[in-house]
């Protein structure tokens, strides 16, 4: 079966995963993305995101409880197999498109002030 | 602290929003999310940039919401009906001229509507303010000669009533009089609720502050104490909590305030005050029909058993005293029958008027979807082609119903707002419960329904005429013609348009007619406008004698007439066109020969020049008698053909109970009209105010009566300007007498017209609108028609067809659709115009000059909406169109 294609938030969403370990939870997903695009994230599409790609056998997740010090349980995401799959081939296309432009970016465009 | 500090945690009704737009199985989920997220933007950026990051999240929630969100199978589905309502929304968009009169069209209609629904909300439909209104019945007396029941009852008779009955748990004699209040600077004049001490127990209504009244304060000699609403409490009082014990002046003597109303409380005539029965100085005898009852019915009992029950006491009354019972009967209906009255009828009338006006909105739109399916024939053939099933098609076609249905709700709404408080400002006197009329939920909630239905009912519309099977024709043929059924349906809805906008027409035709009518009869005064008029209420403890009050009177009119500009001064009991005090006047000598309910008026010598009322035959009061020396008196036409027939009134003396030796006829005037537009000009009699005086001096009077008493001013010039200079003149003789219902003559005969005009001008603006619908939508198909028929059109003059012979196919096409339309809608105008009833007046229901002129008018606005398209039709360049194929 050919890997599923991933739309850019779902590519971000799933690399920050990766960047976090094996496994992650809303608030570091969030942080973690905020911190790599330098940009405010909204929650609700994280959200939504997550639970596409858990739909989608993405995505596995696992409820923790709180431990000693209280708090509220939380969901942890990871990363299946076919997701892997999918930012392989995701990469892989990326890589053939940007092959031998690269150049191009590094000249001054004309319009550029 | 508020929702929108920071505390410890996120912004409270941020957080609840957020429970109610994320479903439950992501909710904790994303709620701790954001609290931790929101804690560390806390530490790191500050509380208030932490608060506007949370609503900022909450918001993405919010655009990302779905209503069906409920489990994952929702979504496709989900997803497919917001990408039809997009695609509504975008193809609206692109049609900005469809998508305006479309909206505006259902605005019109939904708006009437919700003004309407509010009224009928606000009046008919809310429960009265008192414990189980349900169980509370309004007793009143009735007589054949008088139009039925709803006139007074005498307190004597409702005694023995109340003694007698055993289906009514409790119950109180009231009536609503005008006292004069002393305020700070000045004294105003307002209505009081005179009533024996069960009332408000009988009501189900407790005073909020101090205590209810007790029989005690009923009883002869009982110090004079009062209970303040409300609005009077906060306005005289500034709301002082320990108002209980203070006293008011009311009519120049203390009363002591023993209570405080809920500020819901209302009554009939919106009293300000409540006082015992027994300090209005109260008409005791059993002739003085000036009161009324309110009763709680026994657990179990109707007021129809009610009825009977107080009947057959009464028929025991009328045997014992025939004299002031005969020919009279007793009824009690449920208060809020009598509280609505005369508005119930009008009020249901126009809502039938409103929901007619929306029917034709609807057709229009649903009209002008189906000419845009008709158009889009090609785009749908293309969807159907890539797979688009049927249901796919209903929702398309229904979210753009949606879509224009609640834009026109949501304008119409808008609009309603405006026009309430236009309604109430211009008819609120004439409304009951006007302040209870308002949009609130239940109006908000049957408007949203009543967009939905529509939006659905007009989305559907274009479904009749797009068939799969046809689309694919559609496809490989190109946008030629349209299919002969579609148009067939197309004419229908207009011709139903047509005749709806008739059946309004007709309705506000008849309206007009009878209000036209009503104007034009005969009030018997000479330029109402031209004359001011004032009432004024003379307390008894200010003026304990009838000498007294004679020289205030007497010094008024002077000082009136010394007012530069005025032409007359006049003063009387009861003012003109306005009804009350009445009697039965008899033949002197012969009982047989009577008169019921004839206006009682006593005069001071201007009077008949005041009014404008020329003398028939006889002579006019003289100086003496005007000083109380003889007991002569003028009549007018109406009782002297009652009481005389063709015999010369003029020397007979005529029998009035209560004046001894009764009045000697000296004069006859001519007719001044009543209270009731609807009825003939009633008997009158007229006579001086010092015999009243002279007769009002041999009673015993009570320290609480007053001598209540209108002044006429006849002016040459603005009677309005005059106001001050009366303030000045009454106020010099007493600097503490308000006037009160400072109007001129001519305003109180509008006012008698109340409920008609209230009932005719919305009638009005709803055929107008009806009109203008009418208008547009044929309009709309005729251009749609000449538009598709260009092609044929450009053949015809191709071959020689004259401007003119074009012109005619197309009016005569309009015509057919017209003519038909015309025909349905007076027959349908014929038919119901019954329920108008007794707003008409002198109008027959099948008034063959307001039909006429009705379908005159809608051939006129056919021919006018057609006169455009048809005449671009004439435009058409044959090579032009011939070519577009």
């Amino acid at each position: 079966m050919a890997p599923t294609v991933l739309g850019q938030f779902e590519h971000q969403v799933l690399l920050a995963i990766l960047r976090l370990g094996s496994e992650a939870y809303s608030v570091e997903i969030v942080s973690e993305l905020e911190r790599s695009t330098g940009k405010e994230v909204a929650t609700s599409a994280v959200f939504v995101s997550l639970r596409r790609m858990k739909a989608k056998d993405l995505l596995l997740d696992r409820m923790v409880e709180p431990g000693e010090e209280g708090g509220h349980s939380r969901r942890y995401f990871r990363l299946t197999e076919e997701a892997l799959d999918a930012l392989r081939a995701s990469r892989q296309s990326f890589l053939k498109l940007w092959d031998g432009v690269e150049a191009a970016l590094d000249e001054p465009r004309p319009d550029t002030p | 602290m508020t929702d929108w500090e920071v505390g410890s945690g996120p912004p409270k009704l941020a957080r609840r929003l957020l429970a109610l737009l994320v479903d439950e199985a992501q909710r904790d989920d994303v709620d701790s999310t954001l609290a931790e997220l929101f804690r560390e933007r806390v530490a790191r950026d500050g509380a208030g940039a932490a608060t506007r990051w949370y609503w900022r999240q909450v918001g993405g929630f919010a655009a990302r919401w779905r209503p069906f969100n409920t489990g994952m199978g929702g979504w496709t589905t989900m997803d497919m009906w917001t990408r039809d309502l997009r695609h509504g929304l975008r193809s609206l968009i692109r049609a900005p001229g469809f998508t305006l009169i479309a909206v505006g069209t259902l605005a019109l209609g939904i708006g009437a509507n919700t003004a309407i629904f509010s009224l009928i909300a606000g009046t008919l439909l809310r429960p009265l303010p008192y414990d189980q209104p349900e169980r509370l019945v309004w007793l009143s007396d009735g007589h054949p000669n008088f139009g039925g029941g709803g006139t007074n009852q005498s307190v004597p008779n409702l005694m023995d009533l109340q003694a007698g009955s055993r289906l009514m748990s409790s119950s109180a004699i009231y009536r609503v009089l005008g006292g004069n209040l002393a305020t700070d600077e000045d004294a105003v004049r307002i209505p009081i609720l005179f009533t024996s001490s069960p009332m408000l127990g009988v009501l189900g209504v407790p005073p909020r502050l101090g205590r209810d009244l007790l029989p005690t304060d009923d009883g002869a000699g009982a110090e004079p104490v009062a209970i303040l609403t409300d609005d009077l409490w906060r306005s005289t009082f500034g709301a002082d909590p320990d108002v209980v014990g203070r006293t008011v002046q009311v009519d120049a003597r203390p009363v002591r305030v023993i209570g405080v109303l809920p500020r819901d409380f209302t009554f009939e005539d919106d009293p300000k005050l409540v006082m015992a029965l027994q300090h209005l100085g109260a008409d005791l005898s059993r002739g003085g029909r000036g009161y009324n009852g309110v009763a709680r019915l026994a657990p179990g009992a109707d007021p129809r058993a009610l009825t009977a029950e107080l009947q057959g006491i009464f028929s025991g009354l009328t045997d014992e005293y025939p004299q002031v019972n005969e020919g009279w009967f007793t009824m009690a209906e449920p208060l809020q029958e009598h509280v609505i009255g005369q508005n119930r009828h009008s009020l249901l009338l126009l809502g039938g008027a409103a929901a007619l006006v929306l029917l034709i909105a609807c057709v229009n739109v649903a009209n002008l979807l189906l000419v845009r399916a008709e158009r889009r024939h090609r785009e749908l053939a293309v969807r159907y082609s890539l797979g688009a099933r049927r249901s796919g098609l209903v929702s398309l076609f229904l979210s753009e119903g949606l879509v224009l249905g609640l834009a026109g709700g949501a304008l119409g709404v808008a609009g309603a707002y405006g026009g309430i408080d236009l309604l109430v400002s211009l008819y609120g006197s004439t409304l009951a419960r006007a302040d209870a009329v308002g949009i609130d939920g239940t109006v908000l909630g049957i408007t949203l329904a009543t967009s939905l239905l529509v939006g659905i009912g007009v989305g559907l519309a274009p479904l009749t005429r797009v068939r799969p099977d046809e689309l694919q024709g559609h496809l490989r043929e190109g946008a030629r013609g349209s299919s002969g059924r579609g148009s067939r349906l197309g004419n229908a809805l207009v011709v139903a348009e047509v005749a709806l906008s008739v059946v309004v027409v007709a309705g506000a035709g008849l309206l007009a007619n009878s209000m036209w009518r009503l104007q034009q009869v005969d009030l018997g005064v000479h330029r109402a406008d031209q004359v001011m008029t004032f009432t004024l209420s003379l307390p008894a403890a200010a003026y304990p004698t009838s000498e007294t009050i004679a020289q205030f009177t007497g010094e008024l009119d002077g000082r009136l007439m010394a007012t530069p500009g005025v032409e007359a001064v006049g003063f009387v009991n009861r003012l003109p066109l306005v009804g009350g005090d009445n009697t039965t006047v008899y033949v002197w000598g012969d009982e047989e020969r009577k008169a019921d309910f004839t206006s009682i008026r006593s005069i001071t010598p201007g009077y008949f020049d005041a009014v404008g009322v020329p003398l028939l035959s006889g002579r006019w009061l003289t100086e003496d008698e005007f000083r109380g020396e003889t007991s002569s008196a003028i009549i007018n036409q109406t009782l002297a053909r009652q009481l005389f027939g063709s015999e010369d009134p003029l020397g007979q003396r005529i029998d009035v109970r209560g004046i001894e030796g009764g009045l000697v006829v000296v004069g006859v005037v001519a007719d001044i009209a009543g209270g009731r537009p609807d009825r003939p000009a009633p008997g009158a009699f007229y006579y001086p105010m010092r015999t009243r005086l002279k007769l009002a001096a041999s009673q015993p009077r009570s320290a609480d009566d007053f001598w209540g008493m209108a002044a006429l001013v006849r002016t040459a010039g603005e009677p309005q300007a005059l106001v001050p200079a009366l303030r000045e003149a009454v106020g010099a003789g007493d600097p503490g007498m308000p006037l009160s219902y400072v109007r001129t003559l001519q305003d109180i005969a509008t006012d008698r017209l109340g409920t008609r005009r209230f009932a005719l001008s919305l009638f009005g603006v709803f055929a107008g609108l009806a009109l203008l619908l009418g208008t547009v939508g044929i309009y709309g198909v005729m251009s749609y028609s000449v538009a598709q028929r260009a092609r044929e059109m450009g053949v015809r003059m191709a071959l020689g067809a004259s401007r003119g012979s074009v012109l005619r196919l197309v009016l005569g096409e309009s015509a057919r659709l017209t003519v038909p339309g015309v025909i349905l809608g007076l027959l349908g105008a014929m038919a119901s115009a019954r329920v108008l009833g007794s707003l008409l007046f002198e109008v027959s229901p099948l008034d063959l000059w307001t039909y006429a002129s009705v379908a005159a008018v809608l051939a006129l606005v056919s021919v006018a909406a057609t006169w455009l398209p048809a005449w671009r039709a004439t435009r058409v360049d044959p090579m032009t169109s011939m070519r577009a194929e």
